[in-house]
């Protein structure tokens, strides 16, 4: 096989449950051949079978001792399980659900959201969104397709008790009816410093991500309305969930230019 | 290598199982892969892997079943998103085979996990091997940056301060973080080597001093050359990683906003015997 294929012998290494579960029980100690055959109630010839082949792979080493322990790139492959793990288990989402313009770092970072519920449910959704920004003590950043007027009411409390918002809106965010009124009445700009809360803008939101010191929001671009689809989500409090969404957040607003809410489109 | 809890722990691993098993097939394999460059239909996927359709016919149906392809009203194969992305990571584990005897006796130093499991954006380099075919391409790098210099030293650059200070005055934007675990052992000729370096305004040249560094960086905007510690956790300065491509940049980048983020202002190298 040449050598383009060469990710193709790593499937057939890994499409054994029980080399997997070496590899697993490895990630957290070194162990004895031996001690491998008792957990898996199997003869130590034929625990070896699958030790030796690991370590002819090179996903294990041998120490001194005898015993066996993960290699750097054992580990390092190890770590990308959780993606597999993500998308198998969501790949019917993702037949009508595509990245969007996110970039391929979070696309390989994808197993970090392993650990999070999948809420189908719009209304719950929302609910979720609005108890998250209630409780959160730090921070709160967001990027959205639309915002609900009553959110203003929150934002304002929150930044009273000293919690940092941000927002990143784009071209196809939406707010309700009367936004431009309620945004000049409260006076953001105006009365609210930046640091505290600050909005700026995208051309176009197709993931939306939110972002607080304990939670975090994703969801991902609908196929046939080419935008960050709010029906349905992924919700989590993991942290390496919570920092996927840090992470991406802060990837948009880093290019984003400020913006004043009260310029959103309203319908 | 990491002390952040991880999550491989907490999960099982039952959906990937299913999903390796259906991929270690050589065949099944090499048609998802054409599948990413073109769609193509049964006849055209036969001719491609030399089997009888009957053969890839029962391949295409056990893709189409796992979700990983499907098949169009034209009659024709075309794969997933899931598909496409199961993909693009496999790449990692191409830069894993691939490097097999480097990281026999390397490891990934202080990578944090995100980073990591990024590291199919590493997959297109090439692998410079000797400390002198080392020397004279960090020179070209060099010679070629024009924007910026982003470097991670664990011992100082001694071989590129020369071009490096030859690009001061065209405006070269250059950011340094050394280690403190940095192996210093003539401090009286450091400070002079480093003399360029005092006498530098900030807004050309920054550093940075982070708790400890391994892996070892280079970047401008059309070179990354990245390097890894030995097993002793030594930086193996005579091997490295080097590329013009955009995600290999990009990964090192990130790499270095990270360490740029969590290093501290620049103090005096202390002497090390």
């Amino acid at each position: 096989m040449d050598e383009s294929y060469s990710g193709y012998d790593i499937f057939k290494e890994l499409s054994s449950p029980i080399r997997l579960e070496i590899m697993q029980i490895l990630h957290k100690n070194e162990c004895s051949i031996s001690y491998l055959a008792k957990k898996f109630q199997i003869s130590i010839p034929a625990i070896q079978r699958h030790t030796d082949r690991l370590l002819l792979s090179g996903l294990i080493e041998k120490q001194n001792n005898g015993a066996v322990t993960l290699s750097p790139i054992g580990y390092a492959t190890l770590e990308q399980i959780s993606f597999f793990e993500f998308l198998s288990k969501h790949k019917k989402y993702f037949q009508d659900h595509t990245f969007g313009n996110l970039p391929l770092q979070f696309i390989h970072r994808l197993g970090e959201l392993i650990e999070s519920e999948f809420i189908d449910a719009e209304m719950l959704a929302w609910e979720k969104q609005r108890n998250c920004i209630f409780t959160t003590e730090k921070f709160s950043f967001g990027m959205t397709t639309q915002i609900p007027l009553e959110a203003y009411d929150i934002f304002l409390n929150k930044v009273k008790e000293g919690v940092i918002l941000r927002g990143i809106v784009g071209d196809n965010t939406i707010a309700a009816k009367g936004n431009s009124e309620l945004v000049k009445k409260i006076g953001i700009h105006k009365k609210i410093p930046i640091e505290k809360m600050e909005w700026r803008k995208i051309d176009r939101i197709r993931v939306f991500v939110i972002a607080t010191e304990n939670e975090g929001f994703v969801s991902f671009e609908d196929k046939k309305r080419n935008e960050a689809d709010l029906s349905s989500i992924f919700y989590s409090r993991d942290p390496e969930f919570c920092n996927w969404c840090l992470d991406v957040f802060n990837h948009y607003w880093e290019t984003a230019k400020s913006f004043d809410p009260s310029k959103l489109q309203e319908r | 290598m990491n002390s952040k809890p991880n999550i491989l722990n907490k999960i099982k691993l039952d959906t990937s199982y299913e999903l390796f098993n259906n991929l270690s097939n050589e065949y099944r394999y090499k048609i998802l892969l054409n599948l990413l460059k073109e769609n193509a239909n049964l006849t055209k996927i036969s001719k491609e892997t030399n089997q009888s359709s009957q053969t890839i016919l029962g391949h295409l149906k056990k893709l189409e079943i796992s979700g990983l392809i499907q098949k169009l009203s034209d009659g024709n194969y075309s794969r997933t998103l899931y598909g496409k992305s199961i993909l693009i990571k496999t790449k990692s584990f191409e830069f894993i085979t691939k490097n097999q005897g480097f990281f026999k006796d390397h490891t990934f130093g202080e990578i944090p996990t995100s980073l990591l499991t990024c590291m199919g954006m590493l997959s297109n380099a090439e692998f410079v091997d000797g400390t002198v075919a080392n020397f004279e391409r960090w020179k070209k790098i060099i010679e070629n940056a024009n924007n910026f210099f982003y470097g991670i030293f664990t011992q100082v650059p001694h071989r590129t301060d020369v071009s490096l200070s030859n690009k001061f005055e065209s405006g070269l934007k250059i950011k340094l973080i050394f280690g403190k675990n940095g192996i210093m052992s003539n401090y009286e000729e450091l400070s002079q080597k480093l003399h360029f370096i005092n006498s530098t305004p900030q807004e050309i040249l920054e550093r940075r001093m982070a708790e400890s560094v391994f892996v070892n960086l280079m970047i401008t905007e059309n070179h990354a050359c990245l390097m890894f510690p030995d097993r002793k956790n030594r930086t193996d300065a005579s091997r490295s990683f080097i590329s013009t491509d955009i995600d290999f940049r990009h990964w090192c980048l990130d790499f270095f906003s990270h360490k740029w983020t969590s290093s501290e202002p620049f103090s005096r190298f202390r002497r090390f015997s």
